[in-house]
This record gives structure tokens, sequence and C-alpha cells, in this order.
């Protein structure tokens, strides 16, 4: 279906509806008390409650980033202490990394749209996916209750001796509460394995699944592999703090080096969590965009599986200049390079769909393509810094930082926007305007780039990172970078008016609004409690779309 | 014999397979737990041998020995009482008496603690300890750390079991139509037991 | 091992136990941990052989259970060779 040929989506007479005829029947409806809310097992209502959940802790994690760049604006720690300064850091890595990137797309989109996509009723477990969430919000509590009482200091990656000897603050509930928050991980990633193999419909074979499921399944794989043996560490953290048993002290024999080897096996594998998501949406994206089956299919599923597997190989790049032995070293430095392939296979296969495709620009392609974009930058920074000789030189400054924001910022964040953009009418039935839709995209775009790109800048000529004290030379670029971060929050509040506008007063979606293929877009929007009135067959590929590759199209 | 599926399920084996793969799911969180502890472990043999040896020595082997036999018998009654569920036979009191085997294992550990609690050699908070040497300190750090894990997967694993006994016994577990919960009770039992047979050679025989 | 009956593999771990405590006062250093860590994966290969069904359930779960084992190799691998090589650079 061309964009000329899809459903008239402005029916103005149909503006104002307080409910639509589609939500009278649909999960939004089945059920109206809040208890009905708090113990559903529909995989549906649990991913709004995430979304819910995660939307709270972008914004604290949001705060803490902007008393950082605030604080940032003078050349002097004029804002915070320098200990304030180490705990708005840190509250800043450990909310975004543990309760917003690593739930975002996977509990919220994962837990959506997962069991459409294969032609499911729900998830394996409908209830151990009502824990998980319960799981989170305990957690969540615990990150609360650290807030409260004075915050935590060691930065997100709890390194010791500072972590288990040496800090103020309170270290022992910030790592239970990521310990906690760790099980909601793995009951998640359980869930999705056993669902993706057990409950596809007929003829969902797995050449047929949507890249987005593949996507999620190889996230799901880290999930359940990685994430135990953060919880162990944590643990050999705590008991060090609480009894004194410690393993990782030098003066018991111990090395804090292997703590380091204990936390980067889960954590390099954690930021694979946090974008293979985001790859999976972006091909969603873009072949929705297109109208044409993403090119080279099985490789860009194979890319997601080697990514996955990869990401387990590599986490010795964090270490380079930390005593680890040289040939360790290079071998994680050859690994680094090798783990980027899969990522450029994706990012050529999707350049390559969108040749001769009949693009429309709403805003979930124009996520899609700020997502590319930045992606490719934070991929390349990558690789940068996964060269050894490199490192040594930008290691623990803000290039560094610059890298990481620009794949999770500019990558996983663009394409959580972009899958919002793009399922919400499937999740809600009703249409935004895609006039503020791209404005948005537009503003969050620009205002990013004007962060994190003076961040690179600064990173190379020497500016540390997670100091708020620096030379004053250095001052023009963080203010540039102060400057953007504050458009930037502005952009990210934009889409909260009209979304959620539209939700009351948007035109109501039908199945199908921007006419692409999927089995979520052959039901209702919003879905019905049990997603399908019949089970689906599956007789053909996925991203059907008649389109050139038969030599006969209209070019 | 017609077992209840429940959504999302169109067909009973496809439900079994479901509730099993996701157990063994679990399971390999739990291996991928326990391994970082057996990094530590593997890190202070290769870092620190002599301490490691010295330390290993002083361990009661027979008392650890003891208690794997006590889980390896534990084992076989549980796995026996799961057959038997998959027949249609519940077997409550086999299952309590490997129940109560476990609780051996505890009762067993405890006294152990309390003798090595005594040589000065248990790091407790506040106990009085002499270690020759540091890296020997860590070891023992190690063993209460990895023990006491232990203990606590292997009193989840006493509820789980105790909570099928009374279920065997007020007849409220269709067997075998969800002989399921039995064997996927009887796998987490046997991963316990598992992570012990590793844990037993790396502190205990060390020598 | 086709019908070797639960207690029949209950008798062969005790035996593995047995033999697991006599060799580590003839075996020591690496020799020894190899041995030790032998026997007991022999008597965990039992376990999950016999006691935990492997002998009947389909591939992918085989996959499901041992799977993590290959990744509790990769940490300890890549960690040891880390240590083994810091005296060499």
């Amino acid at each position: 279906m061309t964009p000329e040929e899809r459903p008239e989506r402005e029916n103005l007479a149909d503006t104002g509806l307080s409910e639509t005829p589609a939500e009278r029947v649909s999960y939004l409806r089945a059920g109206h008390t809040l208890k009905s809310w708090l113990l559903t097992t529909d995989h549906k209502r649990i991913a709004i409650l995430y979304l819910i959940s995660i939307t709270f802790f972008f914004f604290v994690g949001g705060v803490a980033a902007g008393l950082v760049r605030l604080d940032l604006l003078t050349p002097a720690g004029d804002l915070l202490s320098n200990e304030g300064y180490n705990r708005a850091f840190t509250l800043h890595g450990v909310i975004m990394v543990w309760f917003f990137l690593i739930p975002s797309i996977p509990n919220t989109f994962g837990n959506f749209l997962v069991p459409l996509m294969i032609g499911a009723r729900d998830l394996a477990f409908p209830r151990l996916n009502l824990l998980s969430w319960y799981i989170f919000m305990l957690a969540g509590l615990f990150t609360l209750a650290v807030l409260i009482l004075g915050g935590v200091d060691t930065g997100w990656t709890f390194y010791t001796p500072l972590s288990s000897m040496f800090a103020h603050g309170q270290v022992v509930l910030a790592a239970t509460a990521v310990f906690i928050a760790g099980f909601s991980s793995i009951l998640t990633g359980l869930n999705v394995i056993v669902t993706v193999h057990k409950l596809r419909c007929p003829g969902m074979t797995w050449g047929r699944l949507p890249l987005f499921v593949w996507s999620i399944y190889a996230t799901s794989l880290i999930l359940v592999l990685a994430t135990p043996v953060l919880s162990i560490t944590l643990a050999l953290i705590a008991a060090e703090r609480l009894f004194g048993l410690g393993v990782f002290d030098p003066a018991l024999g111990g090395d804090p080096l292997l703590y380091q080897h204990l936390f980067w096996f889960y954590s390099h594998p954690a930021v694979y969590i946090m974008v293979l998501p985001a790859l999976g949406v972006v091909s969603e994206l873009v072949a929705a965009a297109a109208r044409k089956p993403i090119f080279g299919y099985a490789f860009v599923a194979g890319s997601s599986m080697a990514i996955a597997i990869l990401g387990f190989f590599v986490w010795g790049h964090h270490m380079f200049v930390s005593g680890q032995s040289m040939y360790a070293s290079a071998v994680f430095s050859f690994l680094s390079i090798a783990v980027a392939i899969p990522s450029g296979i994706k990012v050529y296969n999707w350049t390559a769909t969108l040749y001769k495709g009949h693009i429309s620009l709403d805003p979930p392609f124009l996520f899609a393509m700020a997502f590319i974009g930045l992606f490719v930058v934070g991929g390349l920074t990558g690789l940068i810094l996964a060269m050894l000789a490199v490192d040594v030189h930008v290691h623990d400054t803000y290039f560094v930082v610059a890298h990481f924001h620009y794949i999770m910022v500019g990558g996983a964040v663009s394409a959580f926007f972009g899958a919002l953009h793009f399922w919400w009418p499937k999740m809600f039935g009703r249409n935004y305007s895609l006039v503020w839709g791209r404005l948005s995209a537009l503003l969050i775009f620009l205002g990013f780039n004007l962060t994190f790109f003076p961040q690179f800048l600064l990173g190379y000529l020497g500016m540390p990172r997670r100091y708020h004290v620096y030379p004053p030379e250095f001052q023009v670029l963080h203010v540039l970078s102060s400057a953007g971060a504050g458009i930037l929050g502005l952009a990210y509040l934009m889409p909260f008016a009209y979304l959620l506008y539209a939700l009351r007063y948007g035109p109501p979606a039908g199945d199908n609004p921007w006419g692409v293929t999927g089995l979520e877009w052959q039901t209702r929007s919003p879905p019905p409690k049990h997603n399908f009135e019949t089970v689906p067959v599956v007789d053909g590929p996925p991203y059907d779309y008649h389109v050139e590759m038969e030599g006969h199209g209209d070019g | 014999m017609a077992e209840r599926v429940h959504e999302p399920y169109s067909a009973p084996d496809q439900q079994r397979e479901a509730e099993m793969m996701g157990m063994y799911i679990f399971l390999a969180s739990e291996t991928m737990l326990f391994s970082g502890l057996f990094l530590v472990a593997l890190y202070l043999r290769l870092e620190h041998a002599p301490d490691v040896v010295a330390a290993s020595r002083q361990m009661h082997y027979v008392i650890g020995a003891a208690n794997t036999a006590l889980l390896l018998t534990s084992s076989l009654l549980v796995a026996l009482s799961v057959e038997a569920a998959r027949q249609g036979r519940a077997r409550p009191a086999v299952l309590a008496t490997a129940i109560l085997l476990g609780l051996g294992f505890l009762a067993l550990k405890a006294v152990e603690y309390r003798m090595e609690y005594a040589e000065g050699i248990l790091p407790l908070p506040g106990a009085a300890r002499e270690f020759p040497s540091p890296a020997r300190h860590a070891f023992m750090n190690l063993y209460l750390i990895a023990t006491t894990l232990h203990a606590v997967h292997l009193s989840i694993g006493i509820g789980l079991l105790a909570t099928l006994a009374v279920r065997l016994l007020r007849g409220t577990l269709p067997l075998p139509e969800r002989s399921i919960v039995m064997m996927n009770a009887g796998l987490y039992w046997h991963l316990v037991d598992v992570i012990w047979i590793f844990l037993y050679p790396v502190f205990y025989l060390a020598r | 091992m086709r019908t070797a009956s639960p207690v029949v593999v209950w008798i062969m771990l005790l035996i593995l136990l047995a033999l697991s405590v006599a060799a580590s006062f003839v075996f020591s250093g690496m020799i020894g941990l190899t041995v030790a860590l032998t026997v007991a994966s022999v008597k965990s290969a039992l376990v999950f052989w016999r006691y935990m069904h492997l002998r009947e359930v389909s591939g992918l779960l085989r996959i499901a259970a041992l799977g993590a084992l290959f990744w509790v190799f990769v940490l300890l691998a890549f960690v040891t060779a880390d240590y083994l090589t810091r005296g060499l650079a």
C-alpha cells in the first residue's frame, strides 16, 4: 500500500470522541477498576504499567542530568559540592541504565508487541510477567530510598575499593536496588525466550518472525545469562561492606580488577540489552516507512544473534588502562572491533531497504533516520575507543561519555520515541498530530547534537569525565553542551502534550493506520484483550509488500 | 487424564514443554549466579595457590563429604517421588524424607560453622579470628559467602518441596496431569545439589 | 545406562564421592584440581542426564539446560588468560 492508498487519517468529524467502537471492546476497557490494572496478567496492560514507570524514572534521571549540566556551566564546582556532584552523576547513571534503558523497549514494546507479532494470546508466563513489574517497582522504591537518604557517590560502576571499603553513602542500598531490578530482568528474558520458542502461531516459522521479535529474543538471551553475574557481584560488594567479607581487598590478597572483570562481564552485554531492541525497532520502522521488505532479512536477524553472542567476549575493553595484561587487552581490542561488524551489516541493510522505497516522512521514520545517523557516529567512535592505543589517551574522558550517549540517547532513546510514535495508534486506537510529531523529532535531534557533539571535542582535548571542576578554556564547549541539554529536555516534553491529547481528542486510528504488514496490524486498534478473534495462520514472508520485488513494479 | 490447558496455550504438551523450558532457563541463570563465586575461587587458586591449599587442609572434609552424601541421597528420593508422580502416584513420605535430609544438611552445616568458629577460622563479623596469611582469610571469606548462598538456595528448595508435600498429602495436586510441577521442583532441587557437587571439591578437596 | 534406575545412579554418585575424597590425598596442585573437577563433572552429568530428565527431553531443552556452561567457561577462561599473562608483558 503506497502512502497515497493509506486510509484517510484526519477524519475531522471523529475527533473529540470519548470512546471509539474499537476501544469499547479493547483491552483498555476490559475491567475498569484499579485492581484490574494492578492484578492484570494481560501483557498489554503490563506494558502500559511499565511505560508509566519508566517514564517516571526517565524524569528523575533527567533531573539528575540537569543538575550535572547546570554545575558544568562554570569551571568552578559552585553548584554542588564534590560529593554532591558525584552523587548526581551516579544517580543519573544508575537510574538511566537500570530503570529506564534496560526495561524501556523490551518491557514496554516487547511486552505489548511480541505476543501480537507471533500470533499468540499472551506471553508464556503471564503471572510471572506481572511479578516482573512488581519486582521492578520494588527496586524502584529502594532507589528512591537511596535518593532520599542522600544518594551514592561511586558512579554507576560501583568500582572497588571505593564502593567496598571507602565510600560514604548508600552503597548497599543502591546495590540492593539494582540486585532486585536484576530479578525483574531475568524473569522478563525467561518469559520472552519461552514465548518465542513455544507460542508462535501456525505458519510462523523462525524465518517469518518480524525482526523486532528476533531482536527482543536476542536481548532476552543476554538478560538471562549476564544479569546473574551482576547480581553476585553486587552481593559480594554488600558482603564486604556489611560483614567485612572481602574478596576484592588487596590487603587480603584480593584484586580490585577481579571486581571489574565480574562487573563488565555483565555490563558490556548490558549495553547490548539497551541497544538490540532499538535496532529491532528501527528495522520495523525502516521497512514500514519504505514499504519494502528489509534487505537481507536473514543477515539482519543473524546480526542480532551475533551481537548478542559476540557482546559477551569484549568486556575487557573497559579495562585497557586498569592493569589488565597487555595480551588480554589486545585480544579484547580485536574482538571489540569484530562486534562492530554485525551492527554495520544492519546499517547497510537498512540503507539498501530504503533504496527505491516509497518513503513517507512520518515521525516514526524521522526518529529512525535520527537513530541511524547518531548510531553510526556512536558506533564509529566506539571503534575508535576499541583501538587499544587510542583508548589509552581518551579513556575516562568526555570522549567516552559522548560515545555512549550517542548510542544510548541518540540511538536507543530515539528508537524508543520512534516506537512510541509508530505503535501509539495501535496501543491506544487514536491518531496523533503528525506535524507536532515531526517537530519534536527535529528538536530532539538538534538538541541532542548540541548537547553531545561538543563532548567529543572536550574529551579529545583532555576533559576528564566525572569532574565538575575544569580549566576555563573548556567552558565554551561546556556551555554549548548544557544549552543543548536544555533544548533536549524541553523537546522530550513535547510528545507528552500531543500524544496524551490524542488519547482523548485524536481521530480513531483503525486497524492499520500506516498501511503496513505485521500481525499486530491485523487486529483492532486497540487490540481486544485476547489479541485475536481467531488464531492467525501465517503463510507468507514478513514485510510482504507487493513492490518491485518481481521486477514488474511501477518503478 | 485430560490436562487442563490454560491461556495462552493450546495443547497440553506445548504447555508442559514451555513450563519445563522456563525452569531450565531459570536454572541457567542460577548457574551464572554461582559462576561469579567460582571465578573468585579460581582467581584465588591461580594467584595464591599455597594459601588455598593450606586453608583447604583445615576444612572438615569428612563433614563436607557427609553433607554431600546427604544431598545426593535427597536427590535420589526426589527423583523417585517425581517418577512416581509421573505415573500418577503421590508419595509424600518419600518427599518428606528428602526434606528431612535437606534439613539435616543445614543442621550439619551449622555444626560445622560452630566448629570453625571455635577454631577461629570462621570470618563472622566480630568473631575472633586468626589467619596465618591474608589470602587464607580471603579463602574463608569466599567459603562463608558461597556456602551461605548455597544454604539460602537449599532453604528455598526445602520450602518448594514442603509446599508440594502438603499438596500431595491433601490431594490438591492432580497427578499425573500436573506432574510437571513436581518435575520442576525436582529440577530446582537437583541443581542445588549440582552446585554443592562443585562447591565441595573447590573448598574441601584443594589439598 | 538405559535402564539405570535412580538407585543405581545414586550408588554411582556415592562411589564417585568417595573416589574424589581419596584422590585429593593422592593428587595435588593443578592435577589434583583437574581430577576433582572432572569427578564433579561426571557426577553432575549423571544428575543432569538421569535425575533432571535430559535423557528424555528434546534437544532444545538440553541446550536450555546446559547452554549456560559455555558462558561460564568464557568468563573463567578470559579472566584466567588475563591473570596468566600479566607477568609476561
